[in-house]
């Protein structure tokens, strides 16, 4: 038996409840494999919601530690995965509430501190890897872009390929509102890829 | 043409997230819309462009290191499992509590009643030989005077019956027989 995930490869939700078992009786060897398995979906749907990749690292292990520590307080060990996701999403809103979505700035610098490309007109001479470069900086600013509630259920059905009744579960909300909002997100991506691309 | 039923269903199509029905709906009606099937193709190339364009971050060894750092200090209570996992759950326990609650006072509320009877009916009859006793007591003082020598009549073994000549009444209407 797999997990509900429609896309991307699924973890057999068997091997996944043994391991929640044994890690519920404090065996940190199967907590590991846990996070193992859970850590890259949680980081890049954070990373989605803030935008920057220190703060993404930081909200991901306050999250996993929170999640090791009330690891006796989930029931079902069926659902775990959208008790992860509520975790981590009530980590990105306690920190980031009042605050706007950082969109990339023409003159800033990644985290690596190498200056971001600027987006001009440079799509008459790029290689191929520049052009891809590029094209993920305006996915990415697409998606910052995006009101809160678009950006969360995009980042949570288009990125981590959740299926709309686990985002429904995880988010709180009704079956129609997360399809209609997901619909909508997706327009909107694609208006600014679109814009950009000028397709 | 009318679309709107349709178009906000294109990403659930894509995502294959519609019910059967819906989606065939939705399939016969993009066999007849130029429009929509326009509209179904953008939706797919942008999901194609994203995918392909998404930055992925990947977790780095000190990631974990930090996490397991840190959940070193938690100190994790092994979980009973099985039967005591039902006692040992808050909700089963709050339940099992009430219900003894409950029983318990059920039980105290018809003791309590079964002993109010039993005492009203204990005084109702001590109350009762009180009253007999009484009246045995004032028994050989009443002035029951029996005739037993002129008529002994059927009630002559009975205390309770005065019988006397002078209840004798003529009946003025009986014809005298001479």
């Amino acid at each position: 038996m797999v997990t509900s995930d429609h896309g991307g490869a699924s973890l057999d939700s068997a091997v996944l409840v043994r391991w929640i078992e044994r890690a519920k009786r404090g065996d940190v060897g199967a907590y590991q494999k846990i996070y193992d398995a859970f850590v890259g979906k949680v980081l890049n749907f954070i990373y989605r919601m803030v935008n920057s990749v220190e703060e993404a690292e930081d909200l991901t292990q306050e999250t996993f530690v929170t999640v090791y520590q009330k690891l006796g307080s989930l029931r079902d060990n069926r659902k775990f995965q959208p008790w992860l996701f509520r975790i981590a999403r009530n980590f990105v809103y306690l920190k980031y509430r009042s605050r706007p979505p950082t969109a990339i700035s023409v003159d800033a610098v990644d985290d690596e501190g190498k200056e971001v490309i600027q987006l001009v007109d440079e799509r008459k001479t790029p290689d191929d890897a520049f052009q891809a470069k590029e094209l993920e900086n305006v996915v990415q600013e697409a998606i910052s872009g995006l009101p809160e509630k678009y950006r969360e259920v995009f980042a949570l059905s288009a990125v981590q390929r959740l299926s709309y009744e686990a985002i429904a579960k995880i988010l709180g909300r009704s079956l129609p509102s997360v399809k209609i909002d997901i619909h909508r997100a997706r327009l909107e991506v694609r208006k600014q890829v679109k814009d950009y691309l000028k397709v | 043409m009318d679309c709107t039923n349709y178009v906000d269903d294109l990403t659930a199509y894509i995502d294959g997230e519609l019910s059967h029905g819906v989606a065939e709906r939705l399939r016969l009606h993009l066999n007849g819309c130029a429009s929509c099937t326009a509209e179904l193709r953008g939706l797919q190339e942008a999901v194609v462009l994203v995918d392909s364009h998404l930055r992925e971050l990947k977790p780095g060894p000190e990631l974990w290191a930090n996490v397991r750092s840190q959940i070193a200090a938690i100190e994790v209570s092994p979980r009973p499992t099985g039967f005591l996992q039902l006692l040992h759950a808050g909700r089963w326990l709050t339940a099992t509590v009430a219900l003894a609650a409950t029983l318990l006072l059920t039980l105290g509320v018809r003791e309590y009643l079964q002993k109010r009877r039993s005492d009203e009916a204990f005084r109702q009859y001590m109350t009762d030989q009180i009253e007999i006793r009484k009246l045995q007591d004032e028994m050989p003082r009443l002035d029951i005077q029996l005739s037993n020598s002129t008529s002994q009549g059927r009630f002559s073994d009975n205390p309770f019956v005065m019988v006397s000549e002078e209840t004798t009444i003529e009946n003025p209407f009986r014809k005298k027989v001479e």
